[in-house]
């Protein structure tokens, strides 16, 4: 694991030796508390009591980088980091010490695009929840996970072609008692932690044919192989569908897709063995300060046994956006939109402003109120040294539907080079 | 043809909408509201969650349990 995470570095350092760069990073301190009321079930794992959660005034940060840039004409690079700390586990983080790295590497020319990906997630050990993983019987702790991902697409003509491949590599710790034959167990019994690995591998392979700009037609295997010893989790699906774009003009666009695809696994129910997929977005720009999108995506299932189609999922989503003060250096505005999401209880409604103030101050507020989960307040104050260089002072308040509440307060930097 | 296309999709989704729902509502992630933060693959206690084709997070549905923490701590709303 420690290799990937060499091998990714030399490859930044000379992907940056040899190309023309551009880099994002964003740096923040953060500070934070929280209060909950006992009996609370929605946190991590390891917090299930009040004065778990309960936290008066810790401090966190986080640093983002992303650089990317083109070798040539034909390759280009992407690399991001997000390390991420905090004195106590807050925000519903499983680790509350972590940092991932994503690597990524394009080529396009023409009709081909080939892309290789590799990620790593890293996390502290005595700082990280336990998980629940599928088929270990006991509690399990990350430690790492290795992700490589292949993708390339062809298109010959009115053809295209797409091979995908994931490998995954989950590094976990788990706790097993010295004497596991003895079923009674208390918290005198010693423990010895071993260490273990998960593998997954999923792989798609889709072809597709385009009748014209608009209407499109594809078919598509995806499999899942859990590369461990049970297969259990192994996963197939087959199917097929349409789609159509059609951007009318510059003020109107629509796209639509309606697809079919056969689910065979073990572990999941078989009512969602045949799936339908269907989804329909308009986006209208109304004129130049106002602009606006509906969506609409639903996944039902037929289920053989009783001869009826059921709702696994529905989310129809709005947007609305007025833009005024458009000579400064950002645009204020009015933004507000909603989700419904009946099935999940995701429903929720949002508003945000954005307002210059004065000497490229901007003031920033928002409310989210997700009805059954939870409701958020954020207010941000943003200074821009120059277009591409700013400092920042935010508040967020986040109710978890009345378990308890978090309050962070962050200040942070935004720079792009 | 394209309007036809487009009435059976319609079509397809209102008959769709009128329908009841599954005792267990499986969670998607709309790929177009996603913007790769992450937050998502950090808290899921199933460690279901990982990085798809174009980059946006996937729902494993064979370890997930639909224990909703993704879709409370999504900032995009990406989780349905």
């Amino acid at each position: 694991m420690r290799k990937t995470f060499i091998i990714s570095l030399i490859l930044a350092f000379w992907i940056a030796q040899s190309a023309a760069l551009t880099n994002w990073a964003q740096f923040s301190l953060n500070y934070f508390t929280t209060d909950a009321e006992n009996g609370i079930d929605i946190v991590t794992g390891a917090s299930q009591d009040a004065d778990h959660i309960n936290t008066k005034g810790k401090f966190g940060a986080q640093y983002r980088h992303e650089i990317s840039g083109n070798l040539n004409e034909r390759i280009s690079f992407d690399v991001r980091n997000n390390a991420f700390f905090s004195e106590k586990s807050h925000e519903l983080r499983n680790s509350y010490l972590y940092n991932e790295i994503k690597a990524k590497l394009t080529y396009r020319f023409q009709n081909t695009y080939c892309k290789v990906q590799l990620n790593n997630r890293y996390y502290s050990p005595d700082k990280t929840n336990y998980l629940n993983l599928s088929g270990v019987e006991y509690d399990t702790q990350q430690q790492m996970v290795n992700n490589a991902i292949v993708d390339f697409q062809q298109d010959f003509g009115k053809f295209g072609f797409n091979l995908f491949g994931s490998f995954r590599d989950l590094e976990y710790k788990y706790a097993v008692p010295e004497d596991d034959d003895d079923r009674d167990h208390d918290d005198e019994d010693e423990y010895e932690a071993k260490s273990a690995a998960d593998y997954d591998l999923y792989s798609l392979g889709m072809l597709s044919y385009r009748f014209n700009d608009r209407f499109s037609i594809f078919a598509r295997g995806c499999y899942k192989d859990d590369l461990n010893d049970s297969s259990e989790l192994n996963q197939n699906e087959l199917g097929g569908g349409m789609e159509y774009a059609n951007r009318f003009d510059f003020q109107n666009a629509l796209s639509a897709e309606i697809s079919y695809y056969h689910l065979d696994s073990k572990v999941i129910d078989e009512v969602f063995t045949h799936n339908i997929y269907s989804e329909i977005r308009y986006t209208k720009r109304f004129y130049f300060p106002l602009t606006g999108f509906i969506s609409v995506k639903n996944r039902s299932v037929f289920d053989a046994e009783t001869s009826e189609f059921l709702r696994v999922s529905t989310l129809l989503r709005a947007h609305l956006k007025f833009s005024y003060l458009t000579e400064n250096l950002l645009d204020s505005y009015l933004l507000a939109g909603g989700k419904y999401n009946p099935e999940n209880n995701g429903s929720l409604v949002f508003g945000e402003f954005n307002q210059f103030l004065t000497h490229n101050i901007y003031l920033t507020g928002g409310a989210k109120l997700a009805f059954d989960l939870y409701s958020q307040y954020s207010g941000k104050l943003e200074f821009y040294l120059s277009p591409l260089k700013s400092i920042w002072l935010k508040t967020e308040y986040t109710d978890f539907t009345k378990r308890f509440g978090q309050n962070i307060i962050s200040l942070g930097s935004t720079l792009i080079f | 043809m394209k309007k036809l296309i487009l009435i059976i999709i319609f079509a397809a989704f209102l008959f769709l909408a009128g329908c009841d729902k599954v005792e267990n509502p499986q969670f998607h992630v709309d790929e177009t509201s996603c913007n790769e933060c992450g937050r998502c693959t950090q808290v899921c206690p199933l460690d279901a969650i990982e990085y798809g084709e174009n980059g946006k997070a996937v729902i494993d549905q064979t370890k997930c349990n639909q224990c909703g923490k993704c879709i409370t701590i999504c900032p995009q709303d990406a989780i349905y």
